[in-house]
């Protein structure tokens, strides 16, 4: 049986060694809900893993002047009951408070999240919409950001390098009159892994009128991808019943380009209608879509 | 009416006697438990559903440091048999060796490894590699009916089959004027016991102990014995705390293979099944396919039924043939008709072995008539309760099939009670919603028995003996899967001979000190019969220490008072002997040990019943249903422990609405398995679990033990149809799957707007 070894860095100076000697058989190990499962399963089998729970500096929500950063380290039960998180990107705390169970959201990170590369994976969608950046250390000590769809391949495959790391999650803030919003479907009300998973984020103005929006959908190919026809069908309405229906069908217009033929094709495109109310409810209130406004 | 029954223990919700152990992890399940020596086993499963091995490569395997044998048909016993063997006699239909040379399902046993510890067990199970030549599979039982090309065994695909009724039911719908028919299929199902199988088996000398988890000691110890070729008294089993078993432990499944491996070893062996394992290869709830027909007047009475049921063994026989006339007698004792047909053909495929599983076709028979019913009442225009208050069966009705009696059955009180409780008739009636979010009402009916009186030999025997510090023990083959039968058992004893039940032990099964049990933990038996078996040698127990204490009291017998632990003359109250005092006065008076044996055998097995009625709101969107109110009404006789009663109904409702929405073992048409955990193979979890309202109709049965009737499996009974009768009344539709999943709902909204 060939031995593992585990590295334990403790600073992020111990990250950078640790990352110098990475190969492709190197592993980061965040919250270990996926890794773990993928080593118990066979998928993988590691060389070295190297444990970031000890490295302190990755612990942490920090406010920064024009955006939030999350350390890699930080839980998702963190996260989702942030209260800055949960106010300026609810879209965020959603998503992060519907990942499987407490059991998992007390252990899993986002930086897992996105390193996992799920098609499916939660919070990827939110942190597009949000047009998130990744802030990450590499072997050579090098800092640099970039953005969340440039770390993931798709179909669970990452598009990272074996020596560099996630350390933070940067967020920028959004203007004072933008609202965010995230819903998933699952088999089940929860512990579920998304059928059918999406986020928006829409600047309204005075008159009630959306005057910037953006769609991400997950669950629906390799990887999360932006939706530009329904932002389209969202720019310049008022939200209401009528503007409600528009979405539902260009949404199902989306699902039927993404995944033609597939078996699961007639489920989705129906049940997204499901997804686009409720995100409706959670970005302009019950009352919009009962006609009252 | 309702007897209050003046009792100290009986009704009582005490806590099962081992829940602090439970609690606090001391408990030893056997995969907590280390022996010197001990060797460590993993199964190899074939990943073909059909085919002949031409080969099996285990060097690799063997190269692993620490792999201490591997076995595989080659060097294991060429000797046929059937796990659902429970009593030397059954005559069975032998069909399976311990390792397979042909497999014939994804999940047929293959090989395996003995190792130093796990580890390495699963990592060399995983380097053998088994060439095959696949053979083309059976996967629909639909299709095992007709094919004969491919043979999955060389009996032929139909493993059993039989028609039994009464009356003339062709001319019943010949005349008929409303027939209604349905053609209803529902799940393989999982048991997702918490425990996996796991058994422990120890050689010393020439003998095997055994350790395990399971339901029937004296099957798992005939089936080694069968299957190994060595004689019974060679093989010892004793019942381990069990994790959960829901039928799924029945069947000695591993523990033949563990037995073998540690012969052959000559070294204690733990064999563990992971929860893929546990999910493919041992046994499920048996897929069925039905048609059913109802033939009714106007005025709603039932004329007639016919049900031709299909029914998927998977790939081995086991209980083919046993679970289509347990379907089969359920038939008949439900509602009062003249003319019935059942006709059952069990065939089989190949695909994950069918057995027990609570509820033993029960649920599957309910799934497809109760469903049919309500397409019934829906063509007749009538409320589906008062439409079955019509037809269901009266207190003392005759089985018309010439079966044991119904008993005092109270299904007819179930159903009113329930109807009233849930507010039936106003929720059937409200306005049917039409936006997203619907609700809808159903409700169902179902039966089941106690025992196996009238089918297979049921008795047990039982020892019992009171020590000079008045302690009683109780030694009987039983097993508690987890139900609280020996806190039951405690009860029953406490009762009778008024003692309390800190001072009564109850032993569970093992072969080597336990006197015979006929049947072990299955068929809804074990309070009624072998609680009827507890009550009665514990009334011989107090007889005797009667007599003999009435000679040292020098009083008549009816004299004599047993009260809280001690005995004494009515009228010399203050002359109280404790019951241990007084069993040493006859130790030296009488020469005289406080001990009994004896045989009961069941002399009935009435009906249980119950009726489910549940309300669900469907999400027209995206297919997912909310249960928002379930009642359950139980015929119970009499609730030996409320509590207990109150859990197995809780219990039975969460895996019945699995069934309903949500549970299903899902094959290609290659016969892979695509469900192998819990994270698409999907149980009913906490978030979903609504609470349940249960109502107990306590009117006592003539025989059972201060009245009471089984619960265990009835509870599972009603609430699937219940469930899709309640989905198909909030969207108007004619789903006829089971499971109702998102998908299958949103398909047939799609079809009815079409
Ligand atoms: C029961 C259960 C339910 C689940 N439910 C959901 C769900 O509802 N929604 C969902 O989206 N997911 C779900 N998951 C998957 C999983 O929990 C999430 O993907 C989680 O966010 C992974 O985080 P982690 O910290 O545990 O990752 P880990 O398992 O530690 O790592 C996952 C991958 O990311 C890499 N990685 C970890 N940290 C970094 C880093 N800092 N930089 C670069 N790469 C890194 C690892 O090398 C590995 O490849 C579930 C899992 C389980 C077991």
């Amino acid at each position: 049986m060939q031995m593992m070894k585990i590295e334990t860095p403790n600073n992020l100076d111990e990250l950078i060694n640790c990352l110098k000697n990475a190969d492709s058989s190197s592993c980061l190990l965040g919250g270990g809900t996926d890794l773990i499962i993928n080593i118990n399963n066979k998928k993988l089998y590691p060389n070295t893993i190297i444990d970031l729970s000890g490295v302190n500096e990755l612990k942490e929500i920090k406010k920064n002047g024009s955006s939030i950063s999350i350390g890699a380290g930080v839980t998702l039960t963190e996260v989702c009951e942030n209260s800055f998180v949960k106010e300026k990107f609810p879209a965020l705390a959603q998503a992060t408070s519907q990942v499987g169970s407490t059991q998992i959201r007390n252990r899993a990170t986002i930086a897992g999240n996105i390193g996992n590369s799920s098609p499916c994976a939660d919070t990827v969608v939110p942190l597009m919409a949000l047009n998130a950046k990744l802030k990450m250390l590499n072997g050579n000590g090098e800092y640099y950001h970039i953005p969340v769809d440039k770390a993931i391949k798709g179909s669970g495959k990452k598009n990272l390098k074996p020596n560099e790391a996630i350390i933070e999650i940067v967020i920028p803030y959004l203007k004072d009159t933008c609202s965010s919003a995230f819903y998933k479907i699952g088999s089940r009300k929860a512990v579920t892994i998304s059928k059918l998973n999406g986020a928006v984020v829409v600047d309204i103005n005075l008159n009630n009128t959306i005057v910037n929006a953006k769609v991400f959908l997950g669950s629906l190919g390799p990887k999360a991808f932006r939706s530009i026809m329904a932002e389209k069908v969202l720019m310049n309405k008022k939200p209401n019943k009528e503007l409600l229906s528009e979405f539902q069908n260009i949404l199902m217009k989306q699902v039927d380009e993404a995944i033609p033929g597939r078996g699961s094709q007639l489920y989705k495109r129906h049940a997204i209608k499901g997804m686009c109310e409720e995100l409706f409810i959670r970005l302009f209130g019950e009352s919009c879509i009962r006609g009252e406004i | 009416m309702m007897t209050e029954g003046n009792y100290k223990y009986i009704g009582k919700s005490v806590p099962r006697h081992d829940a602090i152990e439970k609690a606090t992890g001391k408990i030893k399940y056997v995969g907590d438990m280390k022996v010197n020596g001990m060797l460590y086993a993993r199964l190899v499963l074939s990943h073909v559903a059909h085919g002949k091995i031409k080969s099996i490569d285990i060097s690799k395997a063997k190269d692993l440091p620490g792999v201490v044998d591997i076995f595989t048909y080659d060097n294991s016993p060429k000797i046929l048999y059937n796990a659902h063997k429970w009593m030397s006699g059954m005559d069975e239909v032998l069909d399976q060796y311990l390792f397979t040379d042909k497999v014939r399902f994804y999940g047929d046993r293959v090989a395996a490894v003995v190792a130093t510890n796990d580890k390495i067990a699963k990592m060399a199970a995983d380097l053998i590699e088994v060439e095959y030549e696949v053979l083309p599979a059976i996967i629909d039982p639909e299709t095992s009916l007709i094919e004969d090309s491919i043979k999955i065994h060389e009996r032929g695909n139909i493993a059993f089959s039989k028609t039994m009724g009464y009356g003339d039911v062709d001319k019943v719908f010949d005349k008929a004027s409303y027939i209604f028919e349905d053609k209803i299929i529902t799940p393989k199902q999982h048991h997702a016991a918490m425990e996996t199988h796991v058994a422990l088996a120890i050689p010393s000398g020439d003998m095997i102990t055994i350790y395990t988890p399971c339901q029937v000691v004296f099957q798992v110890q005939l089936i080694v014995s069968e299957a190994l070729n060595i004689p019974l008294s060679k093989v010892r089993v004793i019942k381990a705390p069990m994790g959960g078993s829901f039928g799924g432990k029945g069947q000695p499944i591993i523990e033949p293979v563990c037995a073998f491996l540690a012969k052959e070893t000559g070294r204690p062996v733990r064999l563990t099944l992971d929860r893929t394992q546990s999910i493919i290869g041992t046994r499920t709830r048996h897929k069925t396919i039905g048609t059913v027909k109802t033939a009714v007047d106007k005025k709603g009475k039932i004329l007639g039924r016919d049900l031709d049921i299909v029914i998927d063994s998977g790939a081995y026989h086991t209980n083919a043939s046993a679970i289509a006339m347990a379907m089969g007698k359920k038939f008949f004792r439900m509602y009062k008709m003249d003319n019935v047909r059942y006709s059952a053909t069990s065939v089989y495929t190949n695909t994950p072995v069918g057995g027990a599983c609570r509820g033993y076709g029960s649920p599957q028979l309910h799934a497809i008539t109760e469903l049919n019913l309500d397409n019934v009442a829906r063509g007749i225009n009538m409320d589906p309760v008062e439409f079955r208050l019509k037809n269901l069966v009266h207190p003392f009705d005759k089985d018309p099939m010439g079966g044991p009696d119904l008993g005092n059955g109270q299904i007819i009180e179930c159903v009113k009670r329930g109807a009233e409780a849930f507010g039936w008739k106003e929720k059937w009636k409200r306005p049917k919603d039409s936006g997203r979010y619907r609700k809808g009402v159903g409700m169902a009916c179902g039966t089941h028995g106690n025992g196996y009186y009238g089918a297979y030999p049921d008795f047990i025997t039982m020892d019992i003996k009171m020590n000079s510090n008045g302690e009683v023990i109780l030694n009987s083959a039983i097993h508690d899967m987890g139900c609280g039968t020996v806190t039951i058992m405690q009860q029953i004893v406490a009762e009778v001979l008024d003692l309390e039940l800190s001072k009564i032990t109850v032993l569970e099964g093992d072969t080597l000190s336990s006197p015979y049990d006929s049947a072990g933990t299955q068929a809804s038996r074990v309070t009624y019969v072998c609680g009827g078996a507890a009550k009665k040698i514990s009334e011989i127990l107090k007889d005797k220490f009667a007599k003999y204490s009435s000679k040292i009291l020098n009083c008549y017998e009816e004299d004599i008072v047993m009260e809280g632990g001690y005995i004494y003359n009515k009228n010399k109250p203050d002359k109280k002997v404790g019951y241990g005092d007084m069993v040493s006065n006859i130790y030296h008076q009488y020469s005289m040990d406080m001990s009994a044996s004896y045989t009961y055998s069941s002399p009935a097995n009435p009906g249980v019943y119950a009726a489910n009625f549940v309300e669900v709101e469907v999400d027209t969107y995206t297919g997912l249903v909310n249960v928002l109110d379930i009642v359950a009404v139980h015929d119970i006789g009499r609730a030996i422990n409320r509590d207990f009663v109150y859990g197995q109904v809780q219990g039975g409702i969460h895996l019945g609405l699995g069934m309903a929405i949500s549970e299903n073992i899902e094959l290609d048409e290659n016969g892979r398995i695509s469900t192998l955990n819990f994270s698409n193979y999907h149980v009913i979890n906490a978030p979903s679990m609504p609470d349940v309202r249960i109502i107990l109709i306590e009117e006592e049965d003539e025989f059972g033990p201060f009245g009471a009737k089984s619960v265990g499996e009835i509870s599972a009974v009603a609430i699937a149809p219940a469930t899709l009768n309640a989905i198909n009344n909030a969207i108007g539709t004619n789903i006829s799957q089971y499971p109702a999943t998102p998908e299958r709902i949103v398909e047939a909204l799609v079809k009815t707007k079409k």
